[in-house]
């Protein structure tokens, strides 16, 4: 076989699909690897807030009821969530329709909990702070070229297996920044196959129930999930007494002592529809969790069966954590950053192999190079500038009166660098100064913070 | 220590193993197939014990032993690296250059183009898949599981392969061949024989 008639074509998909998809590629990389330590941010956003191994069950539901009774004039919360605290984040926290409390080991409402920047990169990541369905599907578009880009990148380099160890960091003509680029390539591929594969799953799985449910469940899209993660339950508004998941709690610690519980959701609380699901996650499994199901009283009815039923619904729970790194401690989240990384120079150094190529055969795109290399460092600066106003100024950010969003200073911001250095392209030292104040504001925000 | 720890240290031990075998083999001045198997084979007796230790989450970890010391020998390898000299390429002609850009933009807008065909085709092929699952006697959650995994999967090949071919027909010709399963799924409806 004639390796030369796929190589080509396959070196040429392989460009066309870094061209295109880039831009937006390496700032989804970018702040996944960022988001690794979601949890983590989350906890240096609001330093203060009460924070305990595990709440006793009888204080979960005395903070419940506290929670559901504060809103006894507003409408009716249709979820109420109880997150509990974990190694990353060791809080228990509130969470209904109307607003978010941190609690305190007695149960006792402490504050409002306040992380609007974890928030905005998890958006920024997840849908590139775009409406829901629109953003979540772009961003699996984008997890499907990646994948896309990993096959034709093993195309059109035959011999990438035999090079894998091949290192001439120091070489020049591009041959350095090459290297650099298929070596990462190569020793990230079952993460970086891990990561793009999860990533497009989760972010088109939306379109796809679209089209499973107009086929198959006359367009009920619900109807695709619950054979995965459990029918949803018939409403019933009628008025009816607080959930109870004191008992809940109890039942998993006698009865799954090695589950650790992470949520409880009451659905439609106070309603006579009203029924409680406790998650809990056991030990050494990719599965974000179980579901534990419980009536009202927090009588146990049964699990979903994400730990123990069909591979396809222990498949499907296990899309979540293999995604975000959440499965073994710091130590698999400080992996997932260093080979997070990685995708993020190999996406960077893609572009700067297709510049250095052009400028040897002559072409010589100074604004479009600028342009690039503001990206590539002006979006960590504009992630931790608005991290350095997040701390400046809280949760919250006015101005004139009108609250001013974190993404909107984020996309405004890297566009303004984007056209700075393309405008100065060659003038102004714009990236060594991004470089430069990066470093610096990510350890003043982490200052102001603490102080 | 518990018999899962002990596979996972096996695991992460193999994986490692593994990648210092392939680097060994693959740094000779020749091939060694023999060493290079033994590479391969280590890796493969990583994933079974990491599998026997704990399932995926077995594997997962074990394998970011392997990637973890990949990574160290990169390192080493960078910082041994001697400096290179420069390599002096021939400018192109103009017009082999015009070329060039007339290509990425004509595969540009072939991505572009075919993308949104590519996605509804790679729908259509998770709509058949779990129709083909059901009548397998899967069970639903398994069929409905593989429909999500193989509409990412299926864009991702198909991407791969209209960027690839040359002509427009063969590109209509393939988008063609892949879109009849999920025209099929829909044959009973638009023959009347379901509603």
């Amino acid at each position: 076989m004639n390796l030369k008639r796929i190589v080509k074509p396959g070196l040429a998909a392989h460009t066309t699909l870094g061209l295109v998809t880039a831009v937006l590629l390496y700032i989804i990389c970018l702040s996944g690897t960022v988001l690794v330590l979601y949890e983590e941010w989350q906890r240096a956003e609001q330093p203060n807030a009460p924070e305990m191994a595990a709440p006793s069950p009888d204080a979960v539901q005395r903070a419940i009821e506290t929670v559901l009774a504060s809103e006894a004039d507003s409408p009716p919360t249709t979820h109420l969530y109880v997150h509990f605290p974990t190694e990353g984040l060791p809080r228990t926290t509130i969470t209904t329709d109307s607003q978010a409390v941190h609690v305190d080991a007695d149960g006792a409402v402490a504050m409002p909990e306040e992380n609007a920047w974890s928030e905005f990169l998890y958006a920024l990541h997840y849908r590139l702070n775009l409406p829901a369905l629109w953003g979540i599907t772009l961003v699996g578009a984008l997890g499907a070229a990646m994948l896309a880009l990993i096959i034709t990148g093993i195309i059109a380099h035959p011999r990438i297996f035999r090079d894998a160890f091949r290192l001439r960091a120091r070489d020049k003509g591009g041959v350095g920044v090459t290297d650099w680029h298929n070596r990462l390539g190569v020793w990230t591929l079952p993460f970086g196959i891990a990561i793009a594969l999860t990533g497009a799953v989760i972010g088109l799985a939306t379109v796809a129930a679209y089209g499973l449910a107009d086929r198959y469940y006359e367009g009920d899209v619900a109807a695709v999930y619950a054979p995965l993660f459990g029918p949803e339950r018939a409403e019933d508004p009628a008025p009816a007494p607080m959930p109870n998941v004191a008992p809940a709690l109890r039942y998993i610690k006698d009865n799954y002592p090695e589950h650790r519980p992470t949520y409880i959701i009451a659905h439609d609380p106070m309603t006579a529809g009203q029924h409680v699901q406790l998650i809990a996650a056991p030990p050494r499994r990719l599965i974000f969790g179980e579901y534990f199901l419980f009536d009202a009283e927090g009588d146990f009815e049964g699990t979903a069966g994400l730990s123990d039923g069909p591979l396809g619904q222990q498949t499907s729970a296990s899309v979540y954590s293999l995604h975000f790194g959440d499965y073994g401690g710091l130590a698999v989240k400080l992996a997932y950053i260093l080979f997070g990384l990685a995708l993020t120079v190999i996406t960077a150094t893609g572009m700067s192999i297709w510049f250095g190529k052009r400028a040897r055969r002559g072409v010589h795109e100074p604004r479009l190079r600028a342009a690039w290399d503001g990206l590539v460092w002006g979006t960590p600066a504009m992630l931790v500038l608005t991290f350095v106003l997040r701390a400046l100024f809280g949760n919250e950010l006015f101005l004139a009166g009108f609250a001013l969003p974190f993404a909107a200073i984020f996309w405004i911001g890297l566009l303004a660098v984007v056209c700075g250095a393309a405008a100065s392209a060659g003038g102004v030292r714009l990236k060594a100064g991004l470089q430069a104040a990066t470093p610096i504001g990510l350890v003043a925000a982490f200052v102001l913070l603490l102080v | 220590m518990e018999a899962w720890a002990l596979l996972l240290i096996l695991a992460a031990l193999l994986a490692m193993a593994g990648v210092a075998l392939l680097r060994a083999a693959w740094s000779r001045a020749g091939r060694s197939p023999a060493m290079t198997a033994a590479g391969w084979a280590a890796l493969a007796a990583a994933s079974v014990a990491g599998g026997l230790s704990g399932g995926a989450w077995g594997i997962a970890v074990a394998s970011l032993f392997g990637m973890g010391l990949a990574g160290a020998f990169l390192l080493d390898a960078a910082r041994r690296a001697p400096a290179g000299k420069p390599v002096r390429q021939p400018r192109e002609a103009g017009r082999a250059r015009e070329r060039a850009d007339r290509r990425i933009l004509h595969r540009s807008l072939v991505f572009l183009t075919t993308g949104l065909g590519g996605l509804l085709v790679s729908i259509g092929l998770g709509i058949a898949s779990r129709g083909l699952a059901i009548l397998g006697g899967w069970e639903e959650a398994d069929a409905n599981s593989l429909a999500l995994l193989i509409v990412p999967v299926a864009w991702a090949i198909l991407l791969t392969i209209f960027l690839m071919q040359e002509r427009s027909r063969a590109r209509f010709a393939t988008m063609g061949a892949f879109a009849l399963p999920g025209l099929a799924a829909y044959a009973p409806i638009l023959l009347g024989w379901q509603a």
